[in-house]
């Protein structure tokens, strides 16, 4: 394993942050952190990063106690946090080389790897131009830059696509794929669910401070999958013809979203072949017809009672 | 070298703060110009009168006719006031009676031993110690090359000093040994100025925790301690320069008197340029706040200035007292005492390295208190 976290505790005052968190990292996995604001995640990626003390458990890098081991495991670590960490009086190039140098790099090697973190995030062209005049994507994609610089052996990545355009979004998701399969193991922590659902090999789910289930999506979602959902788009819909499958007894609910059908009920039951045969006894045409898979918001929903973003 | 790197950064940071920068170097200058302008006049010193000093001379030759030349020079005469007598004793009834401060006396035939290379001497007869009258005699012995003559006073030889000429003496006690306004406000202000500098110490804390750079920073490996002596020594540097651009336009612009020793107003200005940012970095690091921090500088350094006085000269016991919980009292002091009296107070050195000492102490106490 390359990170374990055991038991970890955290108090501020009397209140616990973290309750007793245990997880651990594979070598080249993305392993996402996902719950709501508040969870805990922040904290426990600040105490993996030497930032924040913590009052039990421990957690181990390469099989070494962070605590006892600070410099050697913070040279190993990129930080990408969750607020834009630059220096808006610095141009992008000297942000670089400002962090490059305190992770110790120089000369020949600083510049070269300075080269690449700018091309890596599409930022050459503006590597002479201070961050002040950056678009949001612009200045996550330079905060970015910064953590991978010294290739890192982890990549902690705090809600790192908080607050920009689906483009940049977009972008930063394809650069953590690409930092991955370039063999880097990565943290992410995240409250939107499609993001972690897209990118993460495994994930943890934490709420109020405890990890309440982890695995892969897979793994997951097998919490929920004694249900499914029928999303069916018809030429015209009648509130009959709704009545009509909502008294099907393995049918939990139906309701109506403009011309779409959503259906949700029990696997197994041939929902989908007695939905059909319903709509073609009224005459209502079919214009598609989608079985969705269980997501990582029904698997919070089912363990927490809430949605991600309550 | 990680250091040395941050230090540069945090320097050129500084430096493009144009605003902040354009502040710290003006508002010393309009403080020199207002202040040295409006209040010249309370250290301007009045025209001192010349000492009135008798002569008699039994001789009649060369050093006779060289000391009445001597004594009709401009620059003397603006000094001394030469009455002559036709005895001895009628001038030292004089001095006696206090009408005269002192009698220059030549003895007969001084001219002539000292033409035939014996050595011969100078008498000047007074009541009390006059500290005019010595370096016009050996001025007058140095500027007539007259090398083999002695000066006593009251029958004591005196060693005449070979280094300086009367001329140069004549100008220090006039126009150098009391500072004027521009003087005075030149190094007060200036060091009022450096005090308010602590805002470098407080940006150096403060701006990082805006734009969350200290959360990277602290999560590279890099010992804390380090990163508080490199933000502390770019703060230092960038106010040091100001410092150093304020004293060559007080001295070559306002012809203010710095003519102390170069290398103690060097090293004067850098510690107090030290001792001003660490102050703002304490205060930073206590208040976590931008406007906290300045507000409280501002505050402390007004009083600090002014217990120092350096708004204006204040007298009294508790005002001296306090005057020495104010790192301007003893950079004052210092470089007061240097350039005015041309001696090295090595108290108000040493309590100004003490005081760098301690406030740095306490920047990295607070510094490593609040990262923890």
């Amino acid at each position: 394993m390359l990170l374990e976290v055991n038991n970890l505790i955290k108090r501020y005052g009397d209140f616990l942050a973290l309750d007793h968190i245990t997880f651990a990292v594979k070598e080249g996995e993305i392993f996402g952190l996902l719950g709501p604001n508040g969870a805990g995640k922040t904290t426990t990626i600040s105490i993996i990063s030497s930032l924040t003390q913590y009052d039990g458990g421990e957690v181990k890098f390469l099989g070494k106690e962070i605590k006892r081991h600070e410099m050697e495991v913070k040279q190993e670590l990129g930080i990408v946090p969750q607020e834009i960490a630059l220096f808006e009086d610095l141009t992008a190039y000297e942000n670089l080389d400002y962090f490059g140098r305190l992770y110790g790099l120089r000369g020949s090697l600083l510049k070269e790897r300075i080269a690449e973190a700018l091309s890596f995030t599409g930022l050459t062209d503006r590597q002479k131009d201070r961050p002040k005049g950056f678009s949001g994507g612009m200045k996550r994609r330079l905060n970015i830059a910064c953590a991978i610089l010294h290739h890192p052996k982890l990549i902690i990545m705090d809600e790192p696509t908080v607050g920009i355009d689906p483009q940049s979004r977009n972008h930063i998701l394809q650069s953590i794929k690409e930092l991955n399969k370039m063999g880097s193991t990565i943290i992410y922590t995240s409250h939107y669910m499609e993001e972690v659902e897209e990118i993460c090999t495994r994930v943890a789910i934490v709420d109020h401070g405890r990890v309440i289930a982890q695995g892969t999506k897979e793994e997951l979602t097998a919490f929920v999958s004694t249900e499914e959902k029928l999303v069916i788009e018809l030429s015209s819909v009648t509130y009959t013809v709704v009545e009509q499958i909502k008294s099907i007894s393995s049918i939990r609910e139906c309701s109506i979203k403009g011309t779409s059908l959503e259906v949700i009920g029990k696997k197994g039951e041939h929902n989908v072949s007695r939905v059909i045969n319903l709509l073609s006894e009224a005459g209502i045409e079919i214009l598609s017809l989608n079985v969705e898979k269980p997501s990582l918001e029904a698997v919070f929903l089912t363990l927490t009672g809430r949605s991600l973003r309550d | 070298m990680k250091i040395s790197m941050i230090a540069w950064y945090t320097f050129i940071r500084n430096v493009r703060d144009i605003k902040a920068m354009i502040v710290f170097i003006l508002l010393p200058i309009l403080m020199i110009l207002i202040l040295g302008k409006a209040l010249d006049s309370a250290y301007t010193p009045k025209k001192i009168d010349p000492v009135v000093v008798g002569y008699f001379s039994k001789d009649d030759g060369l050093l006779n006719n060289s000391l009445n030349e001597f004594f009709q020079a401009k620059e003397t005469s603006s000094i001394l006031e030469v009455k002559k007598f036709k005895t001895l004793e009628s001038g030292m009834n004089q001095v006696k009676s206090g009408k005269l401060k002192g009698l220059i006396y030549l003895e007969d035939g001084i001219s002539n031993n000292f033409q035939n290379g014996k050595q011969v001497k100078i008498n000047f007869y007074s009541k009390e110690k006059n500290s005019y009258v010595q370096p016009v005699l050996e001025s007058f012995v140095r500027t007539f090359n007259i090398g083999n003559t002695l000066i006593k006073i009251n029958g004591q030889q005196v060693q005449p000093n070979s280094n300086t000429s009367i001329i140069k003496e004549v100008k220090i006690v006039t126009e150098g040994k009391i500072p004027r306004g521009v003087d005075y406000y030149s190094l007060t202000a200036l060091f009022q100025s450096l005090l308010f500098g602590a805002i470098f110490g407080i940006f150096a804390i403060t701006k990082d925790m805006g734009n969350h750079t200290n959360l990277r920073m602290n999560a590279a490996p890099i010992q804390t301690s380090k990163i508080i002596f490199g933000k502390l020594l770019g703060s230092s540097m960038t106010l040091y320069g100001i410092s150093l651009l304020i004293f060559l336009i007080s001295k070559f612009a306002f012809q203010a008197n710095w003519n102390g020793s170069l290398w103690l107003i060097l090293l004067v200005l850098f510690l107090f340029s030290t001792i001003s940012v660490a102050f703002g970095m304490i205060l930073a690091y206590l208040s976590k706040s931008t406007m906290a921090s300045a507000l409280s500088i501002f505050i402390i350094g007004t009083i600090l200035t002014l217990v120092a006085g350096g708004f204006s000269r204040m007298d009294g016991k508790v005002i001296e007292m306090l005057s020495y919980l104010s790192p301007n009292t003893y950079a004052q002091k210092a470089l007061f005492t240097n350039i005015y009296d041309g001696t090295f107070a090595q108290s108000n050195i040493l309590g100004l390295v003490l005081y760098m000492i301690i406030v740095v102490t306490l920047t990295f106490i607070t510094g490593r208190r609040r990262i923890a």
